[in-house]
């Protein structure tokens, strides 16, 4: 088996390596802080692709072509140093920091990296390390719990659905609290909630988060809002996601190969009944092989990582195939263009059942005691009959989704000079995805929905959506130091255009056996377009002072084609200070490094806004097939003086370290007021026309946000890292400019609305007051019962480190907001409910409906990740590294609902709508996973 | 080697200006037609009025499934459609209340547009189209004062009493009585003749009546849905579409007539009458009845037996039809169920139908218990009028109509009150009528016990019998 394995390193190897009349040169690199030896460092022969990396201890060993080589020695964080061979055959090498280098770097506005030390933003970032310790199947997945300022809830544990995304609390009415996302530069689809149109199977609504190609992900920086999101443009009120994709580093070609097999189990954390986990769960296998390789020299470089991934959920019905592929390259074409290019493709195919809102949710009808009764008091027979029945059900049922993405990004970074660079960068998203419910008069006769014998109640469902994307983007930045002032400039321009297009047809009466909308009776066909192109200049200037005090001036001037001169061009300015206090002479000498080594203080204003849907400004008529022929009706009732809503965020904050940095705590508070919000309030009801989108709401968010990091151990065995965050949110709804409240989500005896005075989305109900015997006394009438938001929410995660055992934990939790246990209320109907007063059975349920309204409060454990680096002796030379690892997923949930507060079967809105979830309804949760890893690196 | 930078520099801003056009990404693509498009296309009336005649479609679909689980026709016993109503709660909180107002608004909204702006822009508008959206503006202007103490009749405009807005659906069905569609003049006559018989004018609802008669003797006027396209009928979705969801259960007197609409395949939906001949007699009997002319009201309900006997009756399978599944044995669910109307009253047979042994067939415009011999036996007025009753609740069952011969009227919707600077909380119109007589038993109106071992039921309370001992109350049988 070695020698295989070796004979394929070889082979992966031929082509950076020369085996000529060549010579081995060997030695160790350290440095001051690493005396034992620096690993994983690159040692490159200048000017060719041949090179390798440090091995854990330091050692290097390389074959140079001839004494006229020059070695390049480059690590991140360490100054790059060169060193001739000449005729020498050991070289050891003592590096340097590049104190500049060590600052971190984020991307934050548009244009070049900036110093976090000159921002008055904050920016959470999760690097590699991190990255790496999650199995990485999905975007909102990886950063669940990772973000120690976002809250991340995923909506159901079927596959490829929607999540709840948000930081600040949501600050618009009219659009969800997703943030804007990028790959490498480029916009992508974030739309998280079903489509303009889509099919109804349930609550399970699918998400283009699930499918962002995640392959071979460096880093991730996640922009809350605020100043820091004005130099985004008019839809980034929600904030900013950024994905930057690997483009090698250099040296010899370095394989990665990763395998990851283990299994799903349903989670009963939260079943009514024991028996429903019997019935519908089973636990699953999930497969997942990954290969990667990446190298280069110092011209050239690449990465290249491919995924294949299968698993077949944790229930019968569910299973899903992903294929990823993501490579990128960078190439100096001169000294000074640099090109860089990524290129990412997802396939992912799936299959779901219905759930939630659907009298075919067998998971709902089980958990729901209507259907099949009281599962425990059933005997083995009956039970045995009842999960025949179901299995054959969905057997039967056939849901199924394809998604197929290609995200490209190409960019040209040019360095005129020490002080002045630029970048142009263009590239694309192009999502398609497919999806398709195939009922047959079987499945009906099975379900008992239609009599037996049935021949003409077979329908076809087809949904699909093609979404493209075009990014361009043209910036400069301009360095540059006078005197005791430091002067950041950055400008640019850039463009997204948005092509939405969707198609529905529905088929009935369609032919038994038939997988084709051709042999129906009846096709009923619907489509929705929306082409936008949304355009922006930016103007970003960081002045530094005496490189510890920085003030910035920003400005984002946008445009939208769906509006023109209608609306015109919108400006958004930011405006912010900050302040590094402990770099201060006077500071360090009255407190020493090993006490207060940090404190930083960050205050800032910004614009950032949301332009309306595309065209909601026009008084439209829309046309409808009625009885064969065409019929006109009313459509959007127009508003002529529609604009973007704008959400002006003042923060203050500081950043503190104690003790060399080894407690390190960032706060900051926030007051985000959204003017001219755009609401979707009805008019009377005499006036007979439908909703239109009105500049008259005003929705206020502050809170505080809270992070820390303890360095609890460190010792060259051991390191303890602790981190945890605690933020609130307040939201409220200060006005809806006198109109009556209206409806995004839930139901109608109980609903998501939108109110003066009350949360977004706050749950809205009848109230009913009990006496001491339970006995209603009087009722409410659209009370307000709670909301979806919890103003409480925050992470915690645990590092350990032993040599090369580690320990990983992440977990979250919320706190003070509610949920609805809408499965109860089918219980209620069947007599079998464990929340409302048995002497209250039978009365009319609307008037019951606060008695569902429960605390979300949770605390979950999210993963618990294992792994050990094998030390070498065990594999050696040709395997630079391997490592085994272990994995649970959703291993521990602590919660007081009687349904999973995070899950929602209702209330996530749809394309440009909020939604804020909160209906517990028929909906399994995550399925815990137990997962073993090996990776392997040549 | 920075003027070669500047140099390709510059070249690239020429290449990239020229070539714009080619990537110019601010194209706009607007998918939607404005109003003025629309106007501008060639004959857009025809369109117009059938966008109208689907918005019909839509108003019937908002009330009809409520207001029957309002009245003692149909118990909801799930969670889907409104429960409010069942024990006559009825708010201006209410979505479906809500819901209801809004599509006669826009019902009426529509056939006045048609009727200014739409007529205006188009050269080819007909006087036939014209009565057509008079007769759909009229229908919204009797349902509005049918079910509405006040409401608005204009947009945001103050609330009017019910009184005026029929009076109002008069004058506007007068117009509409013009078209040279039979169907849709004689129709107007009908809603003339109800619009009176509302108001107890009982010369001007008779005289109505007999020329709906002699206009089209057959007369049934449907709202048309669409199973392919849409709307579909949202009574046929509960009565039968949704399967063992079993969310409407009728009275058990009524079982035989249930349910009206039912799949008739992918292209083709169960329309609901909203117009019927057989109003025009109902509204003769009583007419009879309240002068005292028994001989007479006897003949014209037989003449409806004979009528009703003579409509389309329909076979098909029910068994996925369950009473009910949630609590088996609940309620009558075979045809050796006897029924008693009310406590101590005879029991009657055949009223209750066998759904889970083959098809059953059952009335789809029409039907009703009440037999010849059972009028020939009549020989007291208030019998006759209870018997009048009973035929008038089955042959309208499952069409939204009962509630309003019971009485109660609905309350303006809170969106309305509080969008609407002319009406505001305490405005009349913003609490229900309901009758003190119904009132009383409001929770009791679907109730009834049954005794499945001896397969006898017993409805709790007859209603046509205490309409009739209410009768010379203002709110019930007008010509009383």
């Amino acid at each position: 088996m070695r020698r295989v394995l070796l004979g394929f390193v070889l082979l992966m190897m031929s082509s950076s390596l020369v085996w000529a009349q060549s010579r081995t040169v060997t030695g160790k690199v350290t440095s001051k802080e690493d005396p034992a030896g620096i690993p994983g460092l690159s040692v490159v022969v200048k000017g060719t692709t041949q090179g390798t990396v440090t091995d854990l201890d330091g050692n290097y060993s390389l074959l140079v072509p001839g004494s006229d080589a020059v070695l390049v020695f480059s690590f991140v964080g360490l100054r790059t140093k060169e060193v001739p061979v000449e005729n020498k055959t050991v070289i050891n090498v003592v590096m340097e920091s590049d104190v500049k280098a060590l600052e971190e770097i984020v991307i934050t506005g548009q244009g070049a990296g900036v110093e976090k030390r000159r921002l008055s933003t904050t920016v959470d970032q999760m690097g590699e390390d991190k990255i790496s310790k999650m199995p990485v199947v999905q975007l909102d997945q990886i950063l669940r719990a990772n973000m120690p300022n976002a809250q991340v809830r995923l909506g159901s544990g079927q596959p490829g659905t929607a999540s709840l995304i948000r930081s600040r609390g949501p600050i618009s009415a009219a659009v969800g609290t997703t943030p804007v996302i990028y790959v490498d530069g480029v916009r992508v689809d974030n739309l998280n909630s079903a489509a303009q149109l889509s099919l109804g199977t349930g609550g399970a609504q699918s998400s283009a988060i699930a499918d962002i190609p995640v392959e071979n992900i460096e880093s991730i920086e996640y922009v809350k809002g605020g100043a820091a999101t004005t130099l985004y443009g008019a839809d980034a009120a929600n904030g900013v996601i950024q994905i930057f994709t690997k483009k090698g580093t250099a040296g010899a070609a370095r394989v990665n190969f990763e395998t990851q097999i283990g299994s799903q189990v349903g989670t009963e954390d939260y079943l009514f009944f024991k028996e429903t986990a019997d019935i519908i769960f089973r636990p699953g296998l999930q497969q997942s092989y990954r290969l990667g390789v990446d190298g280069g020299n110092d011209k050239f470089t690449y990465s290249f990582s491919g995924n294949l991934y299968d698993d077949e959920g944790y229930r019968y019905g569910l299973g899903q195939t992903r294929r990823n592929f993501r490579g990128g390259i960078s190439a100096k074409v001169n000294d000074w263009i640099t090109y860089s290019s990524t290129a990412g493709f997802s396939s992912n195919e799936f299959t779901r059942d219905y759930n939630a809102n659907s009298s075919f949710s067998e998971f709902g009808n089980l958990e729901t005691v209507g259907r099949w009764g009281d599962l425990t008091t059933l005997n083995r027979n009956e039970l045995d009959s009842i999960t025949q029945r179901i299995r054959r059900t969905i057997e039967l049922t056939n849901i199924t989704e394809r998604v197929r993405r290609f995200t490209n990004s190409q960019q040209f970074d040019f360095k005129f000079s020490e002080k002045v660079s630029a970048r142009a960068l263009f590239g694309i998203d192009a999502r398609s995805t497919r999806q398709q419910d195939i009922t047959t008069n079987a499945q009906l006769i099975q379900r008992g929905f239609v009599p037996e014998g049935t021949t003409d109640r077979g329908t076809i469902d087809l949904f699909e959506r093609n979404f493209f994307s075009l990014t361009g983007q043209i910036d400069a930045s301009w360095e540059e130091n006078v005197g005791k002032f430091s002067f950041l400039t950055i400008g640019g321009g850039q463009f997204f255009r948005n092509q939405d297009e969707q198609i529905q047809i529905n088929a009935s009466e369609v032919t038994e056996g038939s997988i084709s909308i051709n042999n129906a009776g009846e096709k009923n066909v619907t489509d929705f377009l929306s082409a936008v192109t949304n355009y922006g200049f930016f103007l970003k200037e960081n002045i530094g002072f005496r490189d510890k005090l920085f003030a910035e001036v920003g400005l984002r001037v946008d445009g939208n084609t769906a509006f023109g001169n209608e609306i015109g061009l919108q400006f958004f300015p930011s405006v912010g200070l900050a302040y590094n206090l402990s770099d201060e002479d006077f500071f360090r000498k009255a407190f020493p490094n090993y006490s207060v080594s940090t404190i930083k203080f960050r205050a800032n204003y910004g614009v950032a806004g949301n332009f309306p849907r595309p065209f909601a400004n026009d008084r439209i008529i829309n046309s409808n097939t009625y009885l064969n022929a065409p019929s006109f009706t009313f459509g959007n009732p127009g508003d002529p003086t529609l604009k973007p809503e704008r959400t002006s965020t003042t923060e203050v904050g500081a950043d503190l370290g104690l003790f060399s940095d080894r407690i390190k705590f960032q706060v900051t508070y926030y007051q985000a007021l959204t003017e001219d919000a755009l609401f979707s309030a009805p008019f009377a009801p005499s006036f007979g026309q439908g909703n239109q989108l009105r500049n008259i709401g005003e929705i206020e968010n502050k809170g505080w946000e809270i992070g820390a990091n303890f360095v609890v151990l460190e010792t060259n065995d051991w390191n303890v890292n602790v981190t945890a965050s605690y933020n609130t949110v307040q939201n409220e709804v200060l006005s809806s400019g006198g109109a009556p409240e209206f409806n995004v989500g839930g139901f109608q005896f109980l609903g998501s609305f939108i109110k003066e005075g009350q949360p977004l989305g706050y749950f809205r109900g009848n109230r009913p007051i009990l006496d001491e015997n339970n006995n209603i006394t009087e009722v409410i009438p659209n009370a307000a019962l709670g909301s979806p938001i919890a103003p409480r929410f925050g992470s915690m995660s645990l590092n350990v480190n032993y040599k090369g055992l580690s320990l990983f934990a992440t977990g979250d939790y919320q706190h003070g907001g509610q949920t609805v246990a809408v499965d109860d209320v089918l219980r209620y109907f069947a007599g079998a409910s464990t929340v409302i007063p048995e002497n209250l059975v039978g009365g009319n349920f609307f008037d019951l409906a606060g008695l569902w309204v429960q605390s979300s409060d949770y605390l979950k454990i999210r993963n618990i990740a294992l792994s050990y680096k094998i030390p070498s002796q065990f594999y050696g030379k040709a395997i630079q590294s391997m490592s085994i690892g272990f994995n649970v997923l959703n291993p521990i949930n602590f919660f007081k609902a009687d349904v999973d507060p995070e899950v929602s079967g209702a209330g996530f809105g749809t394309q440009n709508s909020f939604g804020g979830g909160g209906f517990g309804f028929g909906t399994e949760s995550l399925p815990r996973t137990y997962l073993g890893t090996l990776r392997i690196s040549f | 080697m920075k003027k070669t930078a500047l140099t390709y520099l510059l070249l690239g801003g020429i290449l990239m200006s020229s070539g714009c056009d080619l990537v110019d990404p601010t194209e706009v693509t607007n998918p939607n037609l404005t109003e003025e498009a629309i106007l501008n296309t060639n004959n857009p009336m025809t369109p117009w009025v059938a966008g109208v005649k689907r918005q019909l479609a839509l108003t019937v679909n908002a009330h009809v499934t409520f207001l029957e689980i309002g009245s003692d026709n149909y118990e909801n016993v799930q969670t889907f459609y409104n429960q409010n109503l069942d024990n006559l709660t009825i708010r201006p909180q209410d979505a479906d209340i809500n819901g209801f107002q809004f599509q006669l608004g826009r019902l009426r909204e529509m056939a006045d547009y048609g009727l200014t702006v739409v007529k205006n822009a188009d050269p080819l508008t007909t006087a036939d189209q014209e009565a057509e959206l008079n007769f759909y503006k009229a229908y919204s202007y009797l349902l509005s004062g049918e079910y509405f103490s006040f409401l608005p009749v204009t947009a945001g405009g103050e609330a009017v009493e019910w009184r005026s807005i029929l009076g109002m659906a008069v004058e506007t069905f007068r117009l509409a009585e013009s078209s040279s569609n039979t169907q849709i003049s004689a129709a107007a006559s009908l809603g003339i003749a109800r619009a009176n018989y509302r108001l107890g004018n009982k010369a001007e609802a008779v005289q109505a009546a007999n020329s709906a008669i002699s206009k089209a003797p057959n007369l049934v006027y449907y709202a048309q849905f669409d199973q392919a396209q849409g709307p579909v009928n949202t009574m046929q979705t509960a009565l039968y579409d949704r399967g063992n969801f079993d969310d409407l259960q009728v009275l058990p007197r009524m079982d035989f007539l249930d349910p009206k609409y039912y799949f008739r395949g992918a292209s083709q939906a169960s329309p609901v009458a909203i117009f019927k001949i057989e109003e025009a007699h109902l509204i003769l009997a009583e007419a009879a009845i309240s002068d005292s002319n028994l001989n007479s009201a006897k003949s014209v309900m037989t003449d409806i037996v004979n009528l009703v006997g003579s409509r389309e009756r329909s076979t098909f399978n029910n068994n996925q039809q369950d009473r009910t599944q949630l609590n088996p044995g609940s309620r009558p669910n075979n045809s050796d169920v006897q029924v008693r109307f009310s406590p101590g009253a005879p029991l009657i047979e055949g009223l209750v139908l066998d759904r889970k042994s083959g098809n059953v067939t059952v009335p789809t415009i029409s039907g009703t218990s009440v037999s010849v011999a059972d009028i020939d036996a009549l020989n007291d007025l208030d019998d006759a009028l209870e018997t009048l009753y009973l035929m008038r609740q089955e042959i309208f069952i499952a069409e939204g109509r009962r509630l309003a011969d019971m009485g109660i009227k609905l309350v303006i919707s809170e969106v309305e009150y509080l969008a609407n600077p002319n009406i505001d909380a305490g405005s009349p119109g913003t609490s229900p009528v309901i009758p003190p007589f119904i009132d009383s038993i409001k929770d009791e109106l679907d109730a009834f016990d049954y005794d499945a071992a001896a397969g006898i039921c017993t409805i709790r309370h007859n209603i046509n019998r205490i309409l009739v001992e209410n009768k010379t109350s203002e709110l019930v049988l007008p010509f009383h």
